[in-house]
């Protein structure tokens, strides 16, 4: 069952006398289901930062919409939950308050968010936590008080923008286990950005593979392992050496696409 | 303390520049603990 | 090998550990204090520097002096007027500024030229403008304090993550809302910043 779909998503962004327009994305569609677990996967710049951050609505497409259940996304809404690079966490309140906030604008009663509070804090497993301030967290905490944040609102969508960017090798791979034990709790569908392939073969159901040249959709690679997957198995590493190569494949479309561009204007 | 002007009465003057000094001083510290108690949440230690 | 030298370090710096580094001021200030005594002795003039024992009386009797402490009140009373009056204008022009680049680029050239008037060509104009009396005094404190108050807003506001405003939008945050929830709490501890600059130059510039 069709949940959101991108419908021909063209981004540009205008330059002036001294550099030429800058074309992010171009023409870009797919769509996504109820349910599943979608990686926006590429080599940094080709655009899947800013295919998410149009998504959560903090920017407008040059042309083409984003459909949310039908419904054209005109701007931030808390039926989709977005997860920063940086969390965002607000410094000034603590663990409770920042996912209070998330519930903050809705129409339930005051038992019902003290309930979801509640929920939220034991699955993102911060009790004890709750009146501490972010800046007495450590990364992966706040990962998580981001997280529950964003799904404090019972959001439909839940949109994470490369959550583990920043983080070491080994705090990684701990991190991604309790970011997939959260989402698969959720039952919640959910797009996230990443650059690491193993992350994606991880977390994902279907890893959608953008290339350098505006965003080009290179491949759309569906991930059929049984959950919770073993990194160490036969499969999982299969499918990462075929990511990787495709990755490759995305890194140099620019190259190639240029080539012939120079190729083009020598003739 | 414009009359010790006036005068050039100075020791008096000093002693009231020296008071001035010590309120402005004493106000200033005031905010300081204002300052720390109010934005608790910047501080890694010391918070509940 | 022991060398006589090295005791004599030992004991020095272990005995310096012990003095807690809060008491350096109070000795630096006695180190003064001493300085003041023997100079006066020397210079007989009482011009240039009074003697000690002299001004030590004038200020320990300053403090139960009614006169001088009657002064000191209202001088306070009118500081915190003035810089009353500066908080208000400031936090909201900061606020303004800081939010909005084009609110900022509106009023930043007439605001910083206005900040490079000497503080003291404003009395002749706010004598005419208040008449004599308090009026004049709580002007020059204003504007003693409101420009330090402003910038510090500003830049409170200003180095706000971008990201928590996004993120509060998502959750259905209006602009009061993300006013009240973020800006006001965002920009707080560099407002408090600028109140103890606008309070200490509103206090220096009329005294």
């Amino acid at each position: 069952m069709e949940c959101l779909k991108i419908d021909n998503i063209t981004k540009v962004y205008k330059g002036n006398k001294k550099e030429p327009d800058k074309i992010v994305l171009k023409d870009i569609s797919f769509s996504i289901n109820e349910g599943e677990f979608v990686c926006l996967l590429g080599p940094s710049g080709c655009g899947k930062t800013t295919l998410l951050t149009m998504m959560g609505g903090f920017l407008e497409p040059t042309s083409g919409k984003i459909l949310l259940d039908g419904n054209e996304i005109k701007g931030p809404g808390s039926e989709r939950g977005y997860v920063f690079q940086n969390y965002a966490l607000f410094p000034w309140m603590t663990v409770k308050e920042n996912i209070a906030y998330g519930l903050k604008f809705s129409t339930k009663t005051k038992e019902e968010k003290e309930e979801r509070v509640k929920y939220l804090i034991n699955m993102a497993r911060l009790n004890g936590n709750e009146k501490k301030f972010p800046i007495q967290l450590s990364g992966g905490m706040q990962q998580r008080v981001a997280v529950a944040r964003a799904l404090a609102g019972f959001p439909r969508v839940l949109l994470l923008d490369e959550p583990l960017g920043a983080i070491d090798f080994q705090m990684r791979e701990l991190l991604q286990n309790e970011l997939d034990q959260m989402v698969q709790e959720a039952h919640i569908t959910a797009v996230m950005v990443t650059h690491d392939v193993s992350e994606s073969v991880f977390m994902s159901d279907r890893v959608i593979v953008l290339g350098n040249n505006h965003g080009h959709i290179v491949s759309d690679y569906k991930i059929d392992l049984p959950r919770r997957r073993d990194r160490e198995s036969e499969e999982f590493k299969k499918c990462v050496t075929e990511l990787t190569s495709l990755v490759r494949i995305a890194f140099n479309e620019n190259i190639t696409a240029g080539e012939a561009c120079i190729m083009k204007r020598r003739k | 303390m414009v009359e010790a002007q006036n005068r050039l009465n100075t020791s008096t003057l000093y002693a009231l520049m020296i008071m001035a000094a010590i309120i402005g001083f004493a106000i200033d510290q005031v905010l300081r603990v204002v300052e720390r108690s109010l934005t608790r949440w910047r501080y890694k230690d010391g918070v509940s | 090998m022991e060398r006589p030298k090295n005791k004599i370090w030992d004991v020095k710096a272990r005995r310096l550990e012990l003095v807690n580094d809060t008491y350096l001021g109070y000795i630096v200030l006695m180190i003064l204090c001493a300085i003041w005594f023997f100079a006066s002795k020397n210079i007989k003039s009482e011009l240039i520097l009074p003697s000690f024992e002299k001004t030590a009386v004038e200020f320990l009797t300053g403090w139960t002096n009614k006169r001088v402490m009657t002064n000191f009140w209202i001088t306070l009373k009118r500081v915190l007027l003035g810089v009353g009056y500066a908080i208000v204008v400031g936090t909201i022009i900061g606020i303004g500024m800081g939010y909005s680049k084009k609110v900022y680029n509106a009023l930043s050239p007439i605001i910083n030229s206005i900040r490079q008037i000497p503080i003291m060509t404003w009395v002749p104009l706010s004598i005419i403008w208040f008449g004599l009396g308090e009026g004049p005094t709580i002007f020059l404190i204003f504007m003693s304090a409101v420009f330090p108050l402003t910038i510090n807003v500003i830049d409170g506001v200003a180095n706000i993550d971008q990201n928590l405003v996004y993120a509060s939008r998502s959750m259905g945050a209006s602009l009061s809302d993300i006013i009240r929830d973020i800006i006001l709490p965002g920009a707080f501890p560099s407002f408090l910043t600028g109140v103890r600059l606008a309070i200490g130059g509103g206090w220096q510039s009329v005294i």
